[in-house]
């Protein structure tokens, strides 16, 4: 008995000291570029985002780092590639819709090929959650990973700044946000996002990380296997298109505009935005912004759909028109570009043909918009 | 089995062993209440139908085989009878719970459809080994109390491992051994059915994966291959690590349960493998299936064809194997698999004798066709998961047309 209680107490004493070794090295941030994927397994063509992780052979994973070593846009790139990236949100990222079937994938399917003979390979960077900040800290990454052009489809709800911060992903970016803040300022109303305790720190604080890490590489043999990534129900109910009568915003945050009644710039995070473009032009990198389509209720007084209203979206619009032309930001508004039949389960999520068809003039225009065609 | 049922059982294993006066009353009282225990979330009632009928069967079954105790009117031949009626009881619940008349059944007795009794096939092994014994001068001579513990020990209700009466009953006399061991095969099995088997059920072969799996090409059939080696190991790695669970609760308790794996993928042929996989079922099953169809074969005009006889001897034993898993198609072939693979390997070992010999004397080749049969051996034990693994005969024809690269 006395040996048990010398064996126990060495165990807890050794495992206080592994807590502090590891709250002191943080070792999470190796782990999280250590991958089997893109080596034993095929890189995911999207980043991993289940609801259902045993059914979607995915994890839903809160690390950028994670999340990128994992995706094929990790692999070298080749000699004759012009790589795309197509950042935005779950209409991006294809909800609904298999791998396969995303917008950057019906791109790659076009198989497009440059005057000097490069050919187009678009990479899907999408996450399913709308907001700027998210999307810049992706593009930040995907800058890395030598991108020709860079696609980045945003939509109105994508721009309230009370709304940037409100994810498992950014909560876990704190401190990469935290760097952004102080260095440019953001209009971020939910900033500071509450600062982790040391115990957060702690290996047994951070043992959910270090599990889904671990799941997150046990799924990449069951995603080789099969190339499933997302679990697509058999019924999907429908977007609603009988609209509530108001003229309210989705988002409760959404408060004290400058002008009441429309949306001004000041109104949105385009101070997000604009560090975007400023980054991707000092890498020399063509960025296109693209207002992303949606359904629209046309018979409807006063709502395009359940998101927005049409006072919100048209100043909107007006004001992203503007912005983009002073600031001389390639720029298309594509809202309209898919007929009101063609979405799913939301006002942004698109069949898989419309899907296509849509990425079809987005490529078209995206080129045209910033390559210069010898 | 979660953790903290396991930590309960260790918890009570060490308060039965801290009581040696009284171990064996202190090990059947938690045995008992681990049966109620186990059928609890069926229900109160159920548990207590469950739990009883099991305590009756056993009861029962000691009654015929302790001349001490039967009653002076019966004779050693009308017992006899009886253990052969009670033979033909067990085995007929046995079957009657694999089937899907076990609903209708349960129905007789108020049960709740969905039942189950978990436990029984094992309970009903040492039952049927007792009774199976008795009627050949083999009585196992113990109490009540210790014959009920031998039946119903609580680590090894569930899944085993199957102890021989006589041996646990020496055990049960024996002084408990240390204490470091016990725990040390505890944490090993703790390990190996928590972390490694759990992990590797994300990725290994399943119904769910067998179905959403493409097939074609070397890369689909890499794969598919990845998959079934995770559902050897899993499998490996959950059975045998509970079997450590439940020797290392069994050692905290005083009593060493039998080994039922000894690195059976490391063996060279399958016929050692066999021998070293569920040890104590593959002993079960020789001694009381393939021993005794074998002996009234050979009695009979085919004891002229005896490669004839191992060969059907060998089939229904691993078909019944397969079918104790489940009465289903997929069962039966990969009980078929391996009977027809232990027959062919039993036709070359025979026919290679002076070969092996000669081999023997070059150790470096001999080592290497070793090597080469474990591989072999392997992927074959591989192959028959497939079956033992997929419900259906569409997807067990996806995989394996998957496995060599062909689109299903």
């Amino acid at each position: 008995m006395g040996q048990l209680i010398r064996i126990g107490l060495k165990a807890v004493a050794l495992f206080l000291i592994f807590n502090l070794i590891w709250l002191a090295a943080q070792p999470m941030t190796f782990l999280n570029r250590l991958t089997v994927y893109n080596g034993l397994v095929p890189g995911r063509e999207r980043f991993p985002f289940a609801e259902y992780p045993a059914e979607s052979y995915a994890l839903t994973v809160n690390s950028l780092d994670q999340i990128f070593a994992a995706h094929i846009v990790s692999r070298p790139k080749a000699a004759d590639e012009f790589r795309v990236l197509h950042i935005g949100d779950s209409g991006v990222w294809g909800y609904l819709l298999e791998p396969d079937q995303s917008q950057a994938a019906c791109i790659t399917r076009q198989r497009l090929t440059l005057p000097d003979g490069r050919r187009v390979v678009a990479y899907n960077l999408g996450y399913p959650t709308l907001t700027a900040i998210k999307d810049l800290l992706i593009l930040r990454r995907g800058l890395q990973h030598q991108p020709d052009l860079v696609i980045w489809s945003i939509t109105l709800a994508s721009l309230y700044p009370a709304d940037q911060l409100d994810f498992p992903l950014l909560h876990a970016a704190r401190d990469e946000i935290a760097a952004l803040q102080a260095e440019y300022a953001f209009n971020l109303p939910q900033w500071p996002l509450p600062a982790p305790e040391a115990f957060a720190r702690t290996f047994i604080g951070q043992r959910r990380q270090v599990a889904d890490w671990l799941r997150h590489q046990l799924y990449g043999p069951a995603w080789a296997a099969t190339r499933i990534d997302h679990r697509i129900p058999k019924f999907v109910a429908p977007h609603p298109v009988n609209l509530d009568p108001n003229d309210g915003l989705l988002s409760v945050n959404v408060v004290n505009l400058r002008e009441p009644g429309r949306f001004t710039a000041p109104d949105l995070a385009l101070d997000v935005v604009r560090v975007g473009m400023e980054w991707a032009k000092s890498a020399g990198v063509p960025l296109v912004l693209v207002n992303a389509p949606m359904y629209r209720n046309d018979s409807h007084p006063l709502r395009y759909n359940t998101y927005y209203p049409r006072w919100a979206y048209d100043s909107y619009r007006e004001v992203m028109a503007a912005e983009a032309a002073r600031e001389g930001w390639p720029y298309r508004d594509l809202w309209d570009a898919a007929p009101p039949d063609a979405f799913t389960d939301t006002d942004f999520h698109l069949t898989a043909t419309a899907n296509c068809a849509y990425a079809e003039r987005l490529i078209r225009e995206s080129l045209a918009a910033t390559v210069r065609k010898d | 089995m979660t953790l903290p049922a396991i930590g309960l059982m260790i918890a009570a294993a060490w308060a039965a062993r801290m009581w040696p006066a009284q171990r064996r009353n202190a090990l059947l009282a938690i045995s008992l209440t681990a049966l109620f225990a186990l059928h609890a979330d069926q229900g109160v009632y159920t548990a207590a139908v469950l739990s009883g009928a099991a305590v009756i069967l056993v009861a029962g079954v000691w009654l015929i085989v302790t001349e001490q105790a039967a009653p002076t009117w019966t004779t050693p031949e009308g017992r006899k009878r009886a253990a052969l009626i009670l033979i033909i009881a067990v085995i007929g619940v046995f079957a009657a719970l694999k089937l899907p008349m076990a609903g209708q059944v349960g129905a007789v007795f108020s049960l709740p459809s969905g039942w189950a009794w978990i436990g029984f096939s094992y309970l009903a092994f040492r039952l049927l080994h007792v009774l199976l014994d008795y009627r050949i001068g083999r009585a196992p001579g113990l109490s009540l109390p210790d014959f009920a513990l031998y039946a119903l020990f609580f680590p090894a209700i569930p899944a085993g491992p199957i102890a021989r009466v006589e041996v646990f009953a020496k055990e049960l006399r024996a002084t408990p051994g240390p204490l470091t061991p016990a725990l040390r095969r505890l944490m090993r099995g703790v390990f190996k059915k928590f972390v490694l088997a759990d992990g590797l059920a994300l990725f290994a072969l399943s119904e769910a994966l067998a179905a959403d799996a493409r097939t074609g090409g070397i890369g689909a059939a890499a794969a598919l291959w990845i998959a079934v080696y995770a559902y050897a190991l899993r499998l490996f790695w959950d059975f045998s690590g509970y079997t450590d669970i439940a020797i290392g609760i069994g050692m905290v308790a005083g009593i060493k349960l039998p080994e039922n794996f000894e690195s059976p993928y490391l063996k060279s042929n399958l016929n050692a493998f066999w021998n070293n996989w569920h040890i104590t079922l593959s002993m079960w099953f020789r001694a009381y299936v393939f021993m005794p169809i074998s002996r009234t074969l050979m009695s009979t005009r085919l004891r002229s064809q005896r490669e004839i006889v191992v060969l059907i001897a060998q089939v229904s034993t691993m078909v019944l194997i397969g079918l104790w898993h489940g009465a289903a198609l997929n069962f039966v072939l990969w009980g078929l698999w391996h009977g027809v693979g232990l027959w062919v390997w039993r036709q070359y070992a025979e026919r290679a004798r002076d070969w092996d010999a000669r081999i023997a004397e070059q150790p470096r080749l001999q080592r290497l066709i070793r090597a080469g049969g474990v591989v072999v051996t392997f992927h074959y034990v591989c192959i028959g998961w497939v079956f033992f693994a997929l419900p259906s005969s569409d997807l067990i024809g996806k995989v394996l047309l998957g496995l060599i690269g062909r689109a299903a």
